[in-house]
């Protein structure tokens, strides 16, 4: 023997240093903490345990994708999320192993129901914990997992059903419409997405049946039902209609559209036809709804020239929401005249998106301006500026940087300027954008897409800066780097 | 952070505020029950024993359902509506004169996660970028619950 630490030999037998057990030694045996040799089994265990830190030493997370995350869902405040937030997030990440989730507040239960259904995790099993006999509301957003027996045992469960909203549901069937004029439902409030299993016959029976109770209607994306004679039907038996939206119904004509000016109790509507429909009826529909209207939006809705805006003008005293978009046919003039001396009191919401000349040989369309140009947007703030909370100009691409600098000069304000959407728009400049942030106190959320003169802006705290060229940076607040 | 252990807890009525929504007792259920709280006794009827923490002071107690005492600063515990508008001075509730909150229907280890979180709350101040809280998946639902009893 050499030395008290020299190593015996390979198949040469020993005593481990930590368990004391007997056994061979190897060319893979480890040496332990005091110069000794270890058996197998504690040879192992001290190999991951020198992996494990060696898999955790990454670089300090700077979170910059959460940070853009958040940043697209419009969310810049610093500091931490609230408890509660925080607290519904780990619920909906731990939702397999929750029985029940006992006396929930409705705000929280509604909360977890959309947090799990942007994670596309809301299936039968789920469902059940939603289920609540003393609850009067039931929002889905995404029922795509649920099946006929699902939809039924919704309706089963929850007798005092009042609001009823699934988008999504491709999986409901006329048995579950059958099933739920069973039941004497007093649904006032239906909303249905993509439920194109649902003949037109049976929808027919459904607004016979709950159509003198329905106080709001919403449909989308149904394309393969829902006809202008059922719209007729809708318009004769929905006689409390209070709000009615209807979006991308493809079936929906001529006939739908002069159906609806009818429905004499309307306070919101919304459509966006997929059919090309006739500048006439339209005329004819608006000017008969729109006295009483406090929201209208009227969507890809190509026809439609500055008469309409005349009668908006004209007849809309009551108007909070406005939203007119994707139209290559109003004039600016025509922009100038519905917003200069109307009667109607500031609006809230306004989106005249992609209002703008399409003529790719001449991009700066025509001289007498085409959609919401420089006098519009002009005209626009100064009517709605003290009472805008949303604004949404994006693609209004003949307003000219004169125009932004007028209505975002020194010493304008928009007190309660929450959103505002100005993509497309290359004229926005740091500057410009400077100028916003300076008469806009209130401002959350700025989405810029493609503004491409807009580099190094200087974006307040607590502002949302959407869009822009650097979007991969790292986030200037003030100019502090983080 | 100071807990100590007072057995039995001091019973002292909490405030009542109407945004709370009160919530019925459901037998069949294992998870916190929280309810609504007995109206306020008239302050004079209190009794401001402790001379030593008047409503000025930078620290205040959270007494627990079962008797633990958490002895934070004031400023983290006011991220909390409700603890906000116990110890609001003009409020002359008890909680406000003697800088101490009894919340009978909040678990010792829960109001230990709630005042983890206060002071997380304090010190991600202004960060942009927060990391997550760990939360133990069995403690998430009680504290859900404690999150909307306490609107934090």
């Amino acid at each position: 023997m050499m030395g008290a630490n020299s190593q015996p030999f390979a198949f040469q037998l020993e005593n481990c240093e930590i368990c004391g057990k007997r056994f061979t030694v190897t060319p893979y045996s480890k040496a332990g903490p005091r110069g000794g040799l270890l058996c197998a089994k504690c040879s192992k265990e001290l190999a991951d345990d020198e992996k494990k830190p060696r898999a955790n030493r990454r670089a300090p997370r700077s979170g910059r994708r959460q940070k853009q995350s958040n940043l697209l869902d419009g969310f810049a405040q610093p500091g931490a999320p609230s408890l509660a937030e925080m607290c519904t997030k780990k619920v909906a990440d731990n939702i397999n192993d929750i029985e029940e989730f006992g006396d929930l507040p409705p705000q929280l239960l509604h909360r977890l129901g959309q947090i799990l259904c942007k994670r596309r995790v809301l299936t039968s099993r789920t469902l059940n914990l939603f289920l609540r006999s003393d609850l009067n509301f039931i929002d889905i957003y995404d029922a795509a997992k649920l099946e006929t027996q699902d939809f039924e045992k919704i309706f089963a469960f929850m007798p005092n059903l009042y609001h009823v909203n699934f988008r999504f549901a491709s999986q409901m069937k006329d048995k579950v419409v059958d099933y739920l004029l069973d039941r004497d439902l007093k649904i006032k409030r239906l909303q249905l997405d993509a439920a194109n299993l649902i003949s037109d016959a049976c929808w027919q029976q459904l607004f016979r049946k709950l159509g003198p109770q329905l106080e709001s209607l919403k449909l989308s994306n149904l394309d393969s039902s829902f006809d202008d004679e059922t719209v007729e039907v809708m318009c004769r038996e929905c006689t409390a209609l209070q709000r009615l939206k209807l979006k991308q119904c493809w079936k929906m004509g001529n006939r739908s559209l002069r159906a609806i000016s009818e429905l004499l109790s309307l306070q919101h509507l919304s459509l966006n036809f997929v059919q090309e429909v006739d500048n006439e009826i339209l005329l004819n529909t608006i000017s008969k709804t729109s006295p009483r209207l406090r929201t209208l939006s009227l969507e890809g809705i190509s026809t439609a020239d500055d008469r309409l805006l005349d009668i908006i003008h004209v007849n809309c005293r009551a108007l909070t929401k406005f939203r007119f978009s994707d139209n290559a046919v109003c004039s600016d003039r025509g922009f100038v005249a519905l917003f200069t001396d109307w009667s109607n009191p500031p609006l809230e919401f306004v989106d005249l998106s992609s209002t703008r000349d399409v003529d790719n040989s001449n991009p700066d369309g025509p001289a007498d301006a085409i959609g919401l140009a420089s006098h519009g947007f002009m005209a626009l703030m100064n009517h709605s500026g003290p009472g805008l909370q949303k604004l949404n100009i994006a693609s209004c691409r003949h307003v000219s940087r004169s125009a932004f600098e007028e209505v975002f000069a020194a010493g304008k304000t928009y007190p309660n300027l929450e959103e505002l959407d100005v993509s497309f728009h290359t004229v926005v400049d740091d500057y410009v954008v400077g100028r916003i942030f300076q008469c806009c106190p209130k401002l959350q959320k700025l989405v810029a897409f493609a503004c491409f003169n807009l580099r190094d802006a200087q974006v307040p705290a607590g502002v949302a800066l959407i869009g822009g060229l650097r979007a991969q940076d790292p986030i200037v607040l003030e100019g502090h780097h983080y | 952070m100071i807990i100590t252990h007072l057995s039995p807890a001091r019973l002292v009525p909490l405030p009542y505020f109407h945004p709370i929504p009160s919530l019925s007792f459901a037998p069949s259920t294992t998870y916190l029950f929280i309810g609504t709280s007995p109206p306020p006794t008239p302050p004079h009827t209190m009794s401001a024993s402790d001379p030593s923490s008047s409503s000025q002071s930078e620290y205040v107690t959270l007494v627990s359902g079962d008797g633990f005492e958490f002895v934070i600063p004031r400023s983290t515990a006011c991220v909390s509506g409700t603890i906000r508008r116990m110890l609001e001075p003009s409020s002359r509730f008890s909680e406000s004169v003697t800088g101490r909150c009894v919340l009978e229907n909040i678990s010792g280890i829960v109001l230990e996660k709630v005042c983890e979180y206060f002071c997380y709350n304090e010190k991600n101040k202004n960060q942009t970028y927060v990391p997550d809280m760990d939360i133990p998946p069995e403690l998430c639902l009680e504290l859900l619950m404690a999150a909307d009893y306490l609107d934090a």
